[in-house]
């Protein structure tokens, strides 16, 4: 009877025993959630963050980055990071559907005990301050709006042309993502903000949302065309794929060149920046998505190695604020890979 | 009266063991359920959805844990094998795998077939001859095959001396090997010159570039579907000087694309089948140790642009939500 | 005859079950039996209460889900209804605040007709205004390209020209009208309406079309399948078409069957169907003006965690339950059949021989039982001393018959005599003597049998005359009349000779020569009976030394040589029976006549076994009454 017991014990103690490891080298695993998949900017983001994480790879440490889209569905997304969590990873970086409902992606990691770089969209600081391994990358749209203002401001100011009706003031349109978004109210009222602290006077002839879209900004813009013709001295754009869609609705107008208004817009994206190039837009700021991704790359190889260094090294060591920049034609040349 | 007492302590013995296996059962919670593995490259890409709606539906109809890697490019065997001692170490029953490219992937595969059972999707180890690991997947050659016929069915001359450009998946896959081979075989005798063939390597940003400096041709016939979808987005601005464009695809932007008229046809593999059945399969197995995995063959539809939103492929469109 | 047969077999089955019963009744021990039958019974009862209480546990969870399916999806078809209802009001609201109010060349048409769909954008995925030749006049969100659809040819557009008084909605479909930048397919509920537009002067008709995003409707479907467990739900038409089913993309494979057109046929309520085989209870209700039904599917079995759990700790509690009625029941048995076996063990240590106390325990019956053996046994042994002392007496008695046979008195006289005749040179009536007392002796003793001829024992009183008249010197005569028939038959030995005996001390002994002292014995057969009689002319007695004669047993003359006559007496009826005796009669001076009457039994060896045989039994009697 003793004998049967102790053969069974042993039998089923064995397997476990079994349990070599492998795995030799060491691999940080990356898990990267996008809040949609055709954002080009945020692709583009994770594009450089891949680069940059490779770059990272040592000899004795792999680095494998996965990337996985939510359908700008916040529910979607954390059944999605649920299953890269099970899936196994090491680091997540999310950038949320919704920045005010991050507690469900927190309290999964949690635990799981697994690092979070929240970037480009914002979670609130009480929702950051939860637990001390959450992290945040992104950029202040304040900032952006700012910049964009001061670019506006300076072009103007040199360049007193664009006031065609010589009325003293500058007319303007104004292209907005979406109604109630955070950036878009952000950008829009910085910038607006900063020209007239610039000295500029403005009027506004029109405000329209274009969804953040140059299809629909350029559709919009037609029927501002069709309404306001050239009276249309600026463009103020909150980012720029709509100031690109303006450019085509101006392109299609048939205008000649000094008839078309002044555009400024935001993210700084390659079309945008060849715009700039050929003259039919005249300022963005430029959305450092490099920067951006390498302090993710850096705090992630940090983290995972232990070190806390780049942690000690952000601001309540959560945030990194990457820093906009303005771009115009005397610089554009610099941003253009 | 000796006996009667053994009799007696037998039974309360048994009864007490009995017990203890049902009270034991009770505290313990559901933790039986199986975890089945799935690695295919790049996980996240929305060409999978399909697939992974399948795979999800059969492991939540037979109670099993599904687990889905999370994967980059995966290039070669070491990257696929790395995947699979993770899963293991991550206390997984059975793996859904596509094989990686190359021929050591058997091999590996063989190491991996005495630990647990796992079953091949989309496409067999590149061999020459079929693995005898059981299978899910389209036939490859005939995915080719059908191509060529409706290549010939379309033009007007039956293709007689018609240029044809082919863009490649990655060499070194039965996928790859056996679609070209279905092609060429189908196209024999059709009068069509096969002008030039093109490998795509993911991630190399300009491939349409190249495939338009290339040589001109009437047809473009594109046999990956990531290639189908890069080359595929890009031939609205004419690029491709008018050729058109036939291709195998399993993305719902591929089926975009052709609603778009940037594609003439597509060959569409029922990838939603494929993770379902695979998935079934493997619950079957994990149920029953002895059983043998049956392969499948998935079914393959092909499209023109008049076919779209039938019904029919609303509803085969549906397994991609 | 079949009825008979029939019983007949019923008979033979009934017998051949008892016959069964008792041989496992005989084969095991009482505790045995009582355990077996006992855990039998509480098997039996356990698994049944077991199935009983799992069955109703499993309908109650049933009825549970049932219920549960009604209510949530009486609250879903709320939330569907309020979803469609606010789409409904969007299209009017498009309807009658803008087309209707504006014209449609008009700036603020335009505007107004993006701000509504930008204020609706989360729930709307497009607006639409087209003429009545399908031209578009309005659209949001401005896309880029519309496709090349025959608008007019499209469903949602008939339907709206034809019922001019209804929003005509759609089932979802994919959203094929304008291009989409993302390369992905939105599938949107289609609303549509006839609506007037100002164009400058001319009113016109046109069609509204108010894409609605379908996922405002899925998701909820989501939500309640998600929360809902085994039982899940699916949106159909009234056909039976299916539009929302969690398993959508199997059943349209064909993986899975989903028999809606059924379902669809109802009325709302709660039915049960077969589904896939599987007894299944549905909930059907109807959704407000599409005539959409929304039906929740309860699967027979529904099998939650809890209910395995359940299954298991009633089986536990089963277990434990016949664990300790096992115990129990054991207890039991033991303490019913410790007293039958205890007693049982007594009675067999009392059969091999060792004496030991019965055990007296248990139940009343029990008791009675043990007191019943324990009395039996002592009579047994009672009986059993009685038997030993009986045949003690037996054999004393023999003894003492033997005894009496040979008479020391009379021996010793008569071998006096001889001695004297020897001495006195008399030898022939020496040898007559010695051979006469030989013949007595033999006689006497006949080998030991008790029944002997009537010849014989008459050659037996012959003899003792013979020798007693020697002795007495021939002071008497003697004379044997004796029937010849009579002397075949069987008396019982040594009653003439006493009856001589007496007749000659108390009658003709001490008579002189010359006073014609005579004895007669006489041996007559009248009818079945024979009479033997010994008659002197004695000197007789009174009537009550007769009565004395017979009733005196223990006395035995002490010159007499043989038994008294009593004894003649009892060994007579002992042998014969209570009819037949001894009889005496007697006139003083005048003489005595002693009568023996037996039946007429010839003489058989066989008749002579029987005779003693019986005379044994009887012995036993008369001793037992004594």
């Amino acid at each position: 009877m003793a004998v049967t017991v102790t053969l069974i014990i042993l039998i089923l103690v064995l397997p476990g025993c079994n349990q070599k490891t492998k795995r030799i080298e060491n691999t940080l695993r990356v898990s990267v959630v996008t809040y949609t998949h055709d954002d080009p900017f945020i692709n583009a983001t994770v594009d450089e963050l891949k680069e940059e994480l490779k770059k990272r790879e040592t000899e004795e440490r792999k680095i494998i980055t996965s990337v996985r889209s939510a359908d700008n569905d916040q529910k979607a997304q954390n059944e999605i990071v649920e299953e890269m969590i099970d899936a196994g990873c090491d680091i997540l970086c999310v950038n949320l559907v919704d920045r005010t409902d991050p507690t469900t992606v927190i309290r999964l990691a949690r635990q799981n005990d697994i690092p979070v770089i929240f970037f480009n969209r914002e979670p609130v600081p009480e929702d950051l301050s939860q637990w001390n391994q959450l992290y945040y990358v992104g950029c202040e749209a304040k900032q952006s709006g700012e910049m964009q203002g001061e670019i506006a401001a300076d072009y103007i100011k040199n360049h007193p042309e664009v006031d065609r009706n010589q009325d003293g003031r500058i007319q303007y349109i104004l292209l907005e993502g979406e109604a109630g978004h955070q950036d878009a109210i952000s950008r829009t009222d910085s910038s607006v903000k900063t020209l007239i602290e610039q000295g500029i006077n403005l009027e506004k002839l029109s405000y329209l949302f274009a969804d953040w879209n140059r299809g629909q900004a350029e559709n919009r813009m037609n029927q501002i065309i069709s309404q306001y013709g050239t009276e249309v001295e600026m463009v103020i754009s909150n980012n720029d794929e709509m100031a690109l869609g303006a450019i085509e609705a101006y392109k299609d107008a048939g205008y000649n060149r000094q008839e078309w208004p002044i555009i400024f817009g935001i993210d700084g994206l390659e079309d945008a920046l060849e715009a700039i190039q050929n003259g039919t837009m005249q300022g963005t700021v430029y959305n450092d998505k490099e920067d951006q991704a390498g302090e993710m790359a850096r705090l992630a190889v940090d983290i995972y190695d232990g070190k806390n260094q780049e942690v000690q090294s952000l601001q309540e060591e959560k945030y990194y604020v990457s820093q906009y920049r303005k771009v115009d034609i005397s610089n554009v040349e610099d941003f253009i890979k | 009266m000796k006996k009667n007492k053994i009799t007696f302590i037998l039974t309360e013995l048994m009864l007490i063991v009995l017990a203890a296996f049902f009270i034991i059962r009770i505290f313990s919670d559901n933790e039986s359920m199986k975890r089945v593995a799935v690695i295919v490259e790049d996980s996240g890409d929305k060409r999978w959805d399909a697939l992974l709606n399948g795979l999800k539906q059969s492991a939540e109809n037979n109670n099993l844990h599904l687990i889905i890697c999370n994967t980059d490019l995966i290039e070669s065997m070491e990257d696929e094998e790395e995947l699979i001692n993770e899963q293991l170490q991550n206390n997984v029953d059975a793996f859904v795998i596509c094989p990686a490219p190359g021929k050591e992937t058997k091999t590996m595969l063989n190491r991996l077939q005495g630990e647990k059972p796992f079953i091949l999707i989309n496409e067999d180890t590149y061999a020459e001859e079929p693995s005898g690991y059981a299978t899910v997947k389209p036939d490859n050659y005939k995915i080719g095959q059908m191509l060529a016929e409706r290549l010939i069915q379309d033009d007007e001359e039956q293709l007689e001396n018609k240029k044809i450009g082919v863009i490649l998946g990655k060499a070194e896959t039965e996928e790859n090997v056996n679609r070209i081979a279905g092609l060429k075989d189908g196209l024999e005798g059709s009068g069509c010159e096969i002008s030039w063939e093109y490998n795509y390597a993911r991630g190399n940003q300009n491939t349409s570039e190249i495939i338009a400096s290339k040589k001109q041709v009437d047809y473009l016939v594109i046999l990956d579907n990531w290639a189908l979808e890069e080359v595929g987005e890009a031939a609205e601005e004419n690029k491709y000087h008018g050729a058109k464009i036939y291709g195998v695809g399993s993305s719902e932007k591929a089926i975009v694309l052709l609603d778009n008229q940037n594609i003439e046809c597509l060959v569409v593999p029922d990838d939603y089948e494929t993770g379902y059945k695979s998935m079934n399969e493997i619950a079957k197995k994990l149920r029953h140790s002895f059983y043998k995995m049956n392969s499948c063959e998935t079914e393959v539809r092909i499209i023109n642009k008049e076919d779209l939103y039938s019904k029919d492929l609303e509803r085969f469109l549906y397994s991609y939500e | 005859m079949d009825q008979k047969k029939n019983r007949k077999k019923k008979h033979e089955k009934r017998n051949t079950i008892q016959n069964m019963m008792q041989n496992i009744s005989a084969w095991m021990d009482i505790q045995s039996l009582l355990m077996t039958v006992l855990s039998a019974m509480t098997i039996v009862t356990t698994i049944v209460m077991g199935l009983l209480i799992y069955s109703r546990f499993k309908m109650s969870v049933k009825e549970t889900a049932i219920s549960n399916a009604e209510s949530r999806i009486e609250s879903t078809v709320d939330q569907v209804n309020n979803e469609l209802r606010n789409m409904r009001q969007i299209c009017n609201a498009v309807n009658y605040n803008i087309v209707q109010e504006y014209d449609i060349s008009d700036q603020e048409f335009s505007r107004q007709f993006s701000l509504l769909y930008e204020v609706n954008n989360d729930k709307l995925q497009s607006m639409a205004l087209y003429d009545s030749d399908g031209k578009i006049i309005a659209a949001e969100p401005v896309a880029t390209r519309e496709k090349n659809q025959k608008v007019t040819e499209q469903d949602w557009y008939k339907s709206a020209i034809d019922e001019i008084e209804n929003i005509h909605i759609s089932t979802p479909h994919i959203q094929d009208l304008f291009e989409n930048e993302t390369y992905q397919y939105n599938w949107v509920v289609s609303l549509s309406s006839l609506v007037d537009m100002n164009h400058g002067d001319t009113p016109d008709s046109g069609v509204l079309l108010v894409d609605m995003k379908y996922s405002m409707i899925e998701e909820v479907l989501d939500n309640l399948n998600e929360a809902a467990g085994e039982t899940y739900y699916y949106l159909c038409t009234d056909d039976g078409e299916i539009l929302y089913h969690p398993r959508k993309a199997e059943i349209d494979r064909g993986f899975f069957t989903e028999d809606s057109s059924t379902a669809a046929g109802y009325a709302d309520g709660t039915y049960e169907i077969s589904v896939n085989g599987v007894k299944s209870n549905i909930v059907v209700n109807s959704l407000s003006y599409t005539g959409w039904k929304l039906v929740g599917v309860v699967p027979e079995g529904v099998q939650t965690a809890s209910i395995n759990k359940f299954r298991y700790y009633i089986i536990a509690t089963a277990i434990i339950l016949l664990m300790m009625l096992f115990v129990v029941n054991k207890i039991m048995a033991r303490k019913i059949s410790k007293p039958i076996l205890k007693l049982d063990e007594s009675v067999k240590s009392y059969e091999t021989g060792e004496k030991t106390e019965i055990y007296i325990g248990g139940a009343s019956e029990i008791r009675h039982l043990a007191y019943s053996v324990q009395n039996s046994y002592k009579q047994i042994e009672q009986l059993m001393e009685e038997i030993i002392r009986q045949q003690n007496k037996r054999r004393k008695s023999e003894m003492d018959a033997l005894q009496s046979q040979i008479n020391p008195h009379f021996l010793y006289n008569t071998l006096e005599s001889i001695t004297w005749m020897v001495e006195a040179n008399k030898n022939e009536e020496a040898v007559f003597m010695i051979s006469e007392l030989a013949k007595l002796l033999r006689i006497s003793l006949s080998k030991g049998k008790t029944v002997i001829r009537i010849s014989e024992e008459l050659q037996h009183s012959k003899s003792y005359m013979n020798i007693q008249q020697i002795r007495y010197k021939d002071r008497f005569q003697v004379e044997f009349l004796i029937d010849k028939n009579v002397e075949e038959c069987c008396t019982v030995k040594l009653v003439v000779q006493p009856l001589l005996e007496n007749a000659i001390y108390y009658g003709v002994g001490n008579m002189d020569e010359d006073e014609g002292g005579k004895i007669i014995v006489r041996g007559e057969q009248k009818g079945n009976d024979i009479f033997l009689s010994v008659e002197d002319n004695g000197m007789g007695m009174s009537q009550e030394v007769v009565d004395n004669l017979l009733t005196n047993s223990e006395k035995v003359p002490k010159h007499g040589s043989g038994v008294g006559l009593i004894n003649v007496h009892t060994r007579i009826q002992l042998m014969f029976g209570k009819e037949y005796g001894l009889k005496i009669y007697s006139e003083p001076d005048e003489g005595t006549k002693a009568v023996i009457h037996i039946p007429a039994i010839p003489y058989s060896e066989e008749k002579r076994g029987e005779l003693e045989n019986q005379n044994r039994k009887r012995e036993r009697v008369e001793d037992e009454k004594k």
